[in-house]
């Protein structure tokens, strides 16, 4: 309790003193994220991404799998859509096929890393860290080689056409019917993780893993399990960016979101709902210093500057309000038995 | 509970800052916005660009603003930003910004979309393409005649069009005077990778190259590098890059910005510009060979005056350097 | 015999930095600490250097000065995960965005907003054959020393244990927090070297985030060599092989991806770990934050 009010006290006056010294920049960068219906379009767009990898995530923690393969799974995602779209142009569901092929490669390589690990015994986070970077190779490659545009001028896959893509509420903006997914399996997998017996099998065997042996619970079983639904996610998210914003495939398409969504995860209380909030709250800080960047009060190499020292200090923020690092650190624990 | 908490702390703050923010209305000026595809401090391409943007700002007294905008969706957000700020012209350094600026422009009839290459034009979308195919025309001329092994290369960062094209018109400068000479290319895949353009030119050299020219735009350091260790001559590109390595770079082939982007904004300005693909080359100084004071006794003097004949002919026209479309 | 040279050459250049990092990351891993920080370590160690050999035109001054910002920079990200036994991945993250954003903007602030070529003085090399430099001596030197450190001595013992089960070192008495930072600083030293070495002796200049994935490389050379120094000085220089390969395979006009040799360190310490199987000597507490009661 004492901890908790010098952090209350901390946190105030690092804001105060943030406002003091930086308070016309603090106010740019608000305004990028918030002040108009164009400044909250550019949030909610960045956030579903962020949304979507943090769900999946927390779906594989929670089953005591450390999944931070959200990177790779979300580049193969995109790539299964734009390989449906180079084999198969003009399905009778095109956009529901591209999804589903998005949420299938994800999975697919989830599993690889959840096979990996039950069979062979290969560490859950060296292994997804491994794919993220093979995956990084595998798109660059697609995009130069078997993937290529047409023209074959240009390294990225061929567009989708604009209709095939989510529709926009303002075609001024970014913002596509897309982002309703992450509230959609944001409630879903709440249900699932919380209120299902089979998400309680799979908490079980992320917390407490004698307990869940004692339980008679195929443990391999239900980490398979959540790792597949957790790549599937996340695989959605990269199939969604890619019907949502760009349309094609090409290197680079993920700015880091696999990786931003692990803090994203952590400081949504592993609860899918709460991800939701803090991946708007992670949206907004990339809108907003962006902006801060547009408005010529930092450049771009301060604006990586300045999220790194947020990260810093919502980990900081995380470490003093021990409880649920406790919960982190103690599915990190399942994960090793 | 705690949460919610933090979360009122920070809007309470965000809120206090925001309230003393004083908005003041002045004179509407003349805007102009710069996006790259890096950031400015790569003493490369996007740092030319952002030394044009400057001579706007001195020249025009235009206000200026510059961000980096590499994503499909940062490139369109920023576009969409400037816009609705009233930027008058938005310069995208790249080609990747022309597809962004014919999906945007219709929306912004007011404000210009102007990307350094493509194809695409509208009524107030248009390209502005740098004919480095020039400068780099010339080097493969100067290369072809002085090697001694018969075999020159180029290192490439990453593979994209407008590096291939310029590599282009190096190899035909370089066949026009020596139809057997070896032109070997490679790319390191890699844009800040400093290591990688240095071991990618040794090998180079290794396979019997004695000049080298480079598109790696910061990672250059590692291409001159290579070149002092092993006693041979390199080019620079984009600017002249002959301070980075003064007993190593022999030429470099420039972009000179300022002037183009200053009549770029003076068009702009009397409302007189049409969306048009335009090729800025030699004729309007955009493009140009800077010697290394220091170096160019080295060259022999029938090659100074080949070059200085295919420049004069590439400022008539009657000598065309070839270049990709993209 | 010119290009088996030059392949050689490669390799040691590109070998030497793995070895020397990858030799204090492996203490480190052994102690139970992964660090995906490092990368913005040795990114912010190449700069320093860089820096101060550009003012000072002495590279073992900028030697000395990159080493000492590796140390600063580790030792807030030990504060963070060690001692306040935050998440190790997510710290990682922001270590690497700090660190890309503090040498971007410095870099901009100390050569102009739009960078410049900079040559800076180089440690003496043997130009004539090789590139030998003296750091390549560090080369042999760091896995040899971290050898001795962790299988021949006790605190060696101490920080093993740190990685298997902290819990039980904690309870003999040892302190698990404590260990864990004196790994975590010889780790800072060498990434430091290594990081240095990318500036003052390989190219002799410097490009914001030049590193370009060379702390990824190092994690996956850690890996690949199983957690041992033996396997981890064989991983190094495999991979280092790889790169010389790659390069005299382009130079040689083939066409080949070169993505698949930029995928092939990850390629192969996931290989590696599968054919180890259950015998894989990962540190049981990898990655896993330790908080004593």
């Amino acid at each position: 309790m004492k901890r908790q009010l010098i952090f209350y006290a901390l946190a105030a006056a690092i804001a105060a003193a943030a406002c003091l010294i930086f308070g016309d920049s603090v106010s740019i960068a608000a305004r990028g994220a918030f002040a108009d219906s164009f400044a909250v379009h550019r949030t909610l767009v960045k956030s579903a991404p962020l949304a979507l990898t943090a769900i999946g995530l927390i779906v594989a923690w929670r089953g005591g799998m450390f999944n931070i393969g959200g990177e790779g799974q979300l580049l193969m995602g995109a790539l299964a859509c734009a390989l449906i779209y180079r084999l198969a142009p003009n399905l009778p569901f095109e956009r529901a096929a591209l999804l589903a092929g998005s949420a299938i490669a994800g999975g697919t390589y989830a599993l690889i890393a959840a096979i990996l690990y039950t069979k062979r015994g290969v560490n859950i986070v060296i292994g997804t860290i491994l794919l993220n970077f093979i995956a990084m190779q595998i798109v660059s490659y697609a995009v130069r080689g078997p993937l290529q545009e047409p023209t074959h001028s240009i390294p990225q896959t061929a567009s989708l056409p604009r209709e095939l893509m989510f529709g926009r509420p303002n075609p001024q903006t970014d913002l596509h019917w897309g982002v309703l997914f992450a509230p959609v399996l944001a409630v879903a997998c709440s249900i699932w993780l919380f209120r299902t017996a089979q998400g309680f099998r799979i908490r079980l065997v992320g917390s407490n893993f004698r307990a869940a042996r004692a339980a008679r619970i195929d443990a391999d079983k239900h980490r398979t399990i959540c790792m597949g639904v957790s790549g599937a996610i996340i695989g959605l998210a990269g199939g969604i960016e890619f019907l949502g914003t760009t349309g094609y495939l090409y290197d680079g398409f993920s700015p880091g979101w696999g990786f931003l969504g692990i803090p994203v995860a952590l400081l949504g209380g592993l609860h899918p709902l709460g991800a939701l909030a803090s991946a708007f709250g992670f949206g907004a800080i990339i809108a907003g210093t962006k902006q801060l960047e547009a408005a010529g009060r930092a450049d771009s190499s301060l604006v990586f500057a300045i999220q790194g020292a947020a990260l810093l200090l919502f980990m900081l923020a995380q470490a003093v309000r021990t409880s649920s690092l406790r919960a982190s650190s103690r599915i990190v624990e399942g994960s090793d038995a | 509970m705690n949460r919610v908490f933090i979360a009122l702390l920070i809007a309470a703050s965000i809120a206090g800052c925001s309230s003393n923010t004083p908005s003041t209305q002045t004179q509407p000026k003349f805007k102009v916005a710069l996006l790259t595809p890096s950031s400015v401090n790569d003493s490369g391409w996007s740092a030319l660009a952002y030394d044009g943007l400057m001579g706007i700002k001195q020249e025009l007294g235009a206000e200026v603003n510059n961000v980096v905008a590499a994503t499909p969706q940062e490139r369109r957000d920023a576009m969409r930003s400037y816009a609705q700020q009233g930027y008058n012209l938005v310069i995208g350094h790249g080609y990747e910004y022309n597809q962004d600026g014919i999906e945007i422009g219709p929306d912004f009839p007011k404000t210009v979309f102007v990307s350094s290459s493509g194809t695409k034009t509208a009524p107030n979308v248009g390209t502005f393409r740098f004919y480095l195919e020039q400068g780099m025309y010339l080097l493969g001329m100067t290369a072809a005649k002085m090697s001694k092994t018969g075999v020159i290369g180029m290192v490439g960062g990453p593979e994209v069009p407008s590096i291939e094209s310029t590599f282009v018109g190096f190899e035909a400068g370089a066949k026009s005077v020596r139809p057997d000479i070896k032109v070997l290319k490679a790319y390191t895949g890699s844009n800040d990778d400093v290591n990688k353009a240095k071991q990618q030119t040794l090998a180079l050299i290794d396979q019997g190259a004695d000049f080298i020219i480079h598109q790696t735009n910061a990672a250059a350091g590692g291409v001159f590098e290579a070149c002092k260790e092993r006693q041979i001559f390199a080019f620079g590109t984009n600017s002249d890059q002959t301070s980075a390595a003064p007993d190593t770079v022999l030429a470099s082939a420039v972009i000179i910005a300022k002037p183009a982007f200053i009549q770029l904004a003076k068009e702009v300005r009397a409302g007189t510009y049409k969306g048009e693909v335009r090729l800025v080359g030699m004729d309007v100084g955009a493009i140009g060979i800077a010697w290394n004071p220091a170096l160019k006794p080295r060259v022999p003097k029938e090659v100074l005056d080949m070059v200085a004949d295919a420049e004069s002919k590439m400022k008539s026209g009657a000598l065309v350097a070839p270049k990709n479309e993209f | 015999m010119n290009e088996v040279l030059g392949i050689l050459s490669a390799m040691l250049s590109i070998g030497t930095p793995l070895m020397i990092a990858a030799s204090g990351e492996t203490v480190l891993e052994r102690a139970g600490v992964l660090n995906i920080g490092l990368e913005g370590v040795m990114l912010c160690s190449a700069f320093f250097a860089f820096l101060t050999d550009s003012a000072t035109h002495s590279p073992w001054l900028g030697l000395a000065a990159g080493v000492v910002s590796a140390v600063l920079l580790m030792a807030v990200s030990s504060a963070f995960v060690i001692k306040f036994a935050c998440d190790q991945v997510v710290t990682g993250t922001a270590v690497n965005l700090l660190s890309l954003g503090i040498t971007g903007s410095l870099f901009a602030f100390a050569f102009g907003k739009t960078g410049k070529l900079v040559a800076v003085e180089s440690v003496p090399k043997n130009e004539a054959f090789l590139s030998l430099n003296p750091l390549m001596l560090l080369a042999a030197a760091a896995p040899l020393f971290a050898w001795i450190l962790l299988t021949k001595t006790r605190w060696g013992l101490a920080a093993r244990g740190c990685g298997e089960s902290p819990e039980s070192v904690s309870a003999l008495g040892f302190s698990v927090i404590k260990t864990r930072l004196q790994a975590s600083g010889f780790a800072a030293v060498c990434a430091g070297i290594a990081g240095s070495y990318l500036t003052i002796a390989q190219t002799n200049s410097f490009a914001p985030n030049m590193t370009a994935g060379i702390g990824f490389v190092v994690l996956a050379a850690v890996t690949f060599g199983r957690w041992s120094i033996a396997g981890t000085v064989f991983a190094s220089l495999l991979i280092a092989l790889g790169y010389g390969a790659q390069f005299w395979l382009k130079a040689k006009q083939t066409a080949i991806p070169y993505q698949l040799f930029d995928a092939l360190p990850y390629l192969s310490a996931l290989i590696a770990l599968i054919c180890a199987g259950r015998s894989s000597s990962a540190p049981a507490s990898l990655a896993r934050p330790f908080s004593p009661k």
